[in-house]
């Protein structure tokens, strides 16, 4: 009887997070955060079928920078005139579009997710305008980016080309590859849509799934992009500084918690450190990294020995930790982490993290320590 | 005891505001401390205190510190501007105690050492900065001669109590924080209150880019924080720099194709605020004649705006002052915008009153935002574009 009320009353509680997959494969997540004066609204499309290539390499950057315009040219102008806002992205697993509007916007922030998936209406001249906005882009590029970048060429190959691209293949772009990367990028298997804030989730998932009702002829599909396994070794970089990155398994094992546990750890220990992950489905790269010198990050990693190590396991754990959850307390951050992942993996799972954090001992954070080393590591070294 | 106490207020000659918020997950303690005009000279002994300050105290080494204010997930940290110096902590709840003691070891007792900054002088020469941290903050640094008794001055005199606002905030009960703090206070070794910093000339000089990029920045004028216009001030960075359909994002990027990153933003100075439009571009031979002709396109823009423009920026407002959107164009800090965190908020509840007199208070802040006409909106744009002068960092 008691198991029956119990059974009852919860069934009467307003859902808190949904996550439907629909008949054609795209994937909504719905996450209520009660209170929260921010709703956000984030539609990725993975690149399970566009990996960026050497013959296309920043065409789904240019075509990101034109969807984000709106089919009218006047996207922006509508949100920001209520007060909403759009950023887009274009990451090496996912092109990202945010919006963020106020709680009672939600029909205004979908009105933008229903221009975004509309076929790309281009000219070559505008093609041509855009692509210098992205050669201003492309000249700003950082220290941190550059190691980075260099670390994950080094590692990957062509599987790990940047995806701000390449202005040599940007000038190749036509309106007719740029549709056609559309249908492979915007395919719905690769379509995540999030929302997150103070929404009703029955209700909001109800009125999102209208928007993925899109003609089969509109996409395409092809063979998986993979990363394959990384390797380790040492590369010279365009950027200032010293990075060290670890090869990592998919987001979420032991492998990333110890990891990113490790290189949280350390960097607190070095001025002027950065720790870069974009969280994959897929092999990646925790990178802990210097721009104020170009050495340092190498010597203290080196010089560790095992037990001192393993000093460093709680720090680690505990800010890790505290990064993952900082992420998932604001709709913003819980929505582009949620969001990356479930357009790369439907069962993917942002909280296996912490799971893996909580569970995270020496042995584990050997592991990372071990993905540091001269040995396992990626080494990018930059000097003016 | 309440005598004690009211005693202990009394004592306390800075600026100590907590706020106990039962929602937030750890606490967040901001101390700031307003810095005079600097020279080169000096600006360099403030950045080596800095960067010396969180290697340790009589109480604490560096990595106890470091251990110890974990909590709120971002780095321990001390860092310059204009106007201030602050040092930002966060501890988990159940530290408050140690974590505010270790607060008053950092004030009173840091050790400051000399291989600490000797280290520091070494380093601090060769840090390469990113093209956009440099934009902000071009004023060069002289650290010739620098020496460990300067360091100890500024020390002192920075983090007199008479100079401090510090604010806390996180979940603890009205008074457990200040309560906590006063006793702390009441074992602070008393020196005498601070006089100005010394001056070394004022020479005008500005570093060189890390990188082969361009910044071009017209700089307006200086107001101050309480100035009756401050809120069309505002209102016109609003307008000016925040969002794609801002003037800098529509003229700079969509229209004159010079910039991909353009901002307009209110800046510290040593004595008030000044405006700020900045822009990033690839190396060219023709950068001044670029800056003429933003400044002028800008502008010639300022003088368009309709009623659409004015509605726009103060959307823009209320998207940043009540949804936490990080587009606020008052920039206070060189990382960028301060925002709805509670280590931002805790911030502003301590710098705001340090440089204005005045509290924090984004509702009235938003109020006083919503008075602006369009006229008033454009004079203030206009005016800070007008007279501004023009600095180019040339990448090339």
């Amino acid at each position: 009887m008691f198991a029956l009320l119990a059974a009852v009353a919860f069934h009467q509680l307003p859902l808190d997070r949904l996550r439907t997959i629909l008949p054609n494969d795209a994937a909504i997540y719905v996450e209520r955060m009660p209170g929260q004066p921010l709703l956000s609204i984030q539609l990725f499309a993975g690149t399970k079928y566009a990996p960026e290539t050497p013959t296309t390499h920043g065409f789904r950057h240019l075509l990101e920078h034109l969807l984000a315009k709106g089919p009218d040219g006047d996207l922006d102008k509508r949100l920001e005139s209520k007060g909403a806002f759009m950023d887009a992205g274009t990451l090496r697993d996912a092109m990202r579009f945010s919006i963020s509007v106020a709680p009672d916007q939600l029909e205004l922030g979908l009105s933008a997710v229903r221009d975004l998936l509309k076929p790309l209406q281009t000219t070559q001249q505008a093609i041509d305008r855009e692509s210098k906005i992205i050669e201003q882009e492309l000249a700003l590029s950082s220290d941190t980016l550059d190691l980075v970048n260099s670390a994950w060429s080094q590692a990957y190959g062509d599987e790990g080309l940047d995806p701000q691209g390449d202005m040599q293949t940007i000038h190749t772009a036509t309106p007719e590859t740029l549709a056609e990367l559309q249908q492979r990028q915007f395919a719905p298997s690769a379509l995540a849509l999030v929302i997150v804030g103070d929404v009703d989730v029955d209700q909001t998932t109800k009125q999102a799934k209208e928007l993925f009702k899109m003609p089969e002829d509109n996409y395409k599909t092809g063979p998986l992009a993979q990363r394959s396994v990384g390797h380790a070794g040492r590369t010279d970089s365009d950027g200032f500084g010293e990075a060290r990155a670890a090869l990592t398994k998919p987001f979420g094992g032991i492998d990333t918690a110890s990891k990113l546990a490790f290189a949280f750890a350390i960097a607190v220990d070095l001025d002027g450190a950065f720790v870069s992950y974009t969280p994959s489905m897929q092999n990646s790269l925790v990178t802990l990294g210097r721009t104020d010198q170009t050495s340092g990050v190498g010597l203290l990693i080196d010089g560790l020995e095992l037990q001192e190590a393993y000093s460093y396991l709680p720090r680690g754990r505990a800010l890790a930790a505290k990064w993952l959850r900082l992420q998932l307390e604001r709709p913003d951050t819980c929505a582009y982490l949620k969001g990356l992942l479930l357009c790369q993996r439907h069962s993917a799972k942002a909280e296996d993290l912490l799971d893996s954090l909580a569970g995270l001992d020496e042995i584990g954070f050997e592991n990372g320590f071990g993905g540091f080393s001269k040995e396992n590591a990626v080494i990018a070294v930059g000097v003016r | 005891m309440i005598l004690a106490l009211a005693a202990s207020i009394v004592l306390f000659p800075g600026r100590f505001v907590e706020m106990p918020m039962n929602e937030q997950r750890s606490i967040c303690v901001s101390v700031v401390a307003p810095l005079g005009s600097m020279s080169p000279h000096d600006r360099a002994v403030a950045r080596v205190l800095a960067k010396c300050l969180l290697d340790g105290t009589a109480d604490y080494t560096r990595r106890q510190l470091v251990d110890l204010t974990l909590g709120n997930g971002l780095p321990l940290q001390c860092t310059v501007m204009p106007d201030h110096i602050r040092l930002q902590l966060g501890f988990e709840p159940f530290n408050l105690a140690d974590g505010l003691r270790a607060t008053h070891s950092i004030l009173q007792d840091a050790s400051l050492s000399e291989e600490s900054i000797s280290k520091a002088l070494d380093a601090l020469p060769l840090a390469k900065g990113n093209y956009w941290g440099l934009a902000l903050q071009p004023e060069l640094a002289d650290y010739a001669g620098v020496k460990r008794r300067e360091v100890l001055d500024l020390y002192r005199r920075a983090f007199h109590p008479a100079n401090l606002s510090i604010a806390v905030s996180g979940p603890f009960k009205s008074g457990q924080a200040r309560d906590r703090w006063l006793s702390f206070y009441s074992e602070w070794v008393r020196t005498s209150p601070p006089t100005s910093l010394p001056g070394i000339g004022q020479e005008k000089a500005f570093g060189k880019p890390s990188r082969e990029i361009t910044t071009i920045e017209l700089a307006g004028p200086e107001f101050k924080g309480v100035d009756a216009d401050f809120p069309a001030r505002l209102l016109a960075a609003f307008a000016l720099g925040a969002g794609k359909q801002s003037s800098t994002f529509r003229i700079l990027r969509e229209k004159l194709l010079v910039s991909y990153r353009q901002e307009a933003l209110i800046w510290p100075t040593a004595d008030g605020f000044r405006m700020r439009v900045i822009m990033a571009l690839k190396p060219r031979q023709d950068e001044k004649a670029v800056a003429e002709s933003a400044k002028q396109a800008l502008i010639e823009d300022v003088a368009s705006w309709g009623p659409g423009a004015r509605e726009r920026a103060l959307a823009m407002a209320r998207a940043v002052y009540v949804r936490g959107l990080p587009l606020n164009p008052l920039q206070l800090q060189a990382s960028g915008t301060v925002g709805e965190s509670p280590d931002d908020r805790t911030f502003m509840t301590a710098y705001w009153p340090m440089k204005t007199g005045q509290y924090w208070d984004e509702k009235k802040l938003l109020k006083s935002l919503e008075g602006v006409s369009l006229e008033q909106l454009k004079a203030a744009a206009g005016e800070a574009l007008n007279s501004s002068s023009v600095l180019i960092l040339s990448g090339g």
